[in-house]
């Protein structure tokens, strides 16, 4: 890896954990959570493995057929990764796996979206070939 | 799908960053290739036989025939 990119990846790493750190330390000190700086740590951590596999903090940049295979397998694998936590958050934050005692409407509504989206894309764009 | 690359590269004289960089690939998908990670497409698979000089037959060896129906 070149010394550039090594540093910028470094740099990627400080700011992520710098913001994840400031965050940690407001919720055990004060216990207050702030959206924005989880959002942030998140961003953050996306620059970070962006920069660390591509080179790119959004992840662009020259890439041939293996890495845009790469790109679209790990995109499938990615999918199903979300849909599994998506559910573990929704159950584990809700402290029932009963859903008539569930009250976190708007996360119901995103698990049962993880479900429709990928065959209603499919359906979507098949129609382009049949 | 198995295939001859590393043979053919060896007997032409090319490393494998020398064939990765006249089929406009990286080292690494080269790599994969040679070592069955990865199947070529259509396009990379007849850029590698035209710059080895055989033909596709000779570079990728069918496992199965059946494999081909699905």
């Amino acid at each position: 890896m070149a010394k550039s990119k090594k540093m910028t990846v470094g740099i990627a790493f400080m700011v992520f954990m710098s913001i994840a750190g400031f965050s940690l330390y407001k919720w055990i000190r004060f216990g207050v959570i702030d959206a924005g700086s989880i959002f942030f740590s998140f961003l953050a951590l996306s620059f970070f493995f962006n920069l660390l596999n591509w080179g790119d903090h959004e992840g662009g940049g020259k890439k041939d057929e293996l890495d845009r295979h790469i790109e679209t397998q790990s995109a499938k694998i990615g999918y199903y990764v979300l849909m599994i936590l998506s559910g573990l958050i929704l159950f584990v934050s809700e402290g029932t796996g009963d859903f008539n005692k569930i009250d976190n409407y708007p996360l119901v509504f995103v698990v049962g979206l993880t479900f429709i989206t990928v065959p209603i894309t499919e359906f979507i764009y098949s129609k382009k070939f049949k | 799908m198995k295939n001859r690359i590393k043979e053919y590269r060896e007997q032409f004289g090319l490393s494998q960053g020398k064939l990765a960089e006249k089929c406009n690939v990286s080292r690494q998908t080269i790599n994969a290739i040679e070592n069955n990670k990865y199947d070529p497409s259509l396009q990379l698979a007849f850029d590698i036989a035209g710059t080895l000089g055989v033909t596709m037959e000779d570079l990728f060896i069918l496992e199965k025939e059946g494999k081909r129906n699905g």
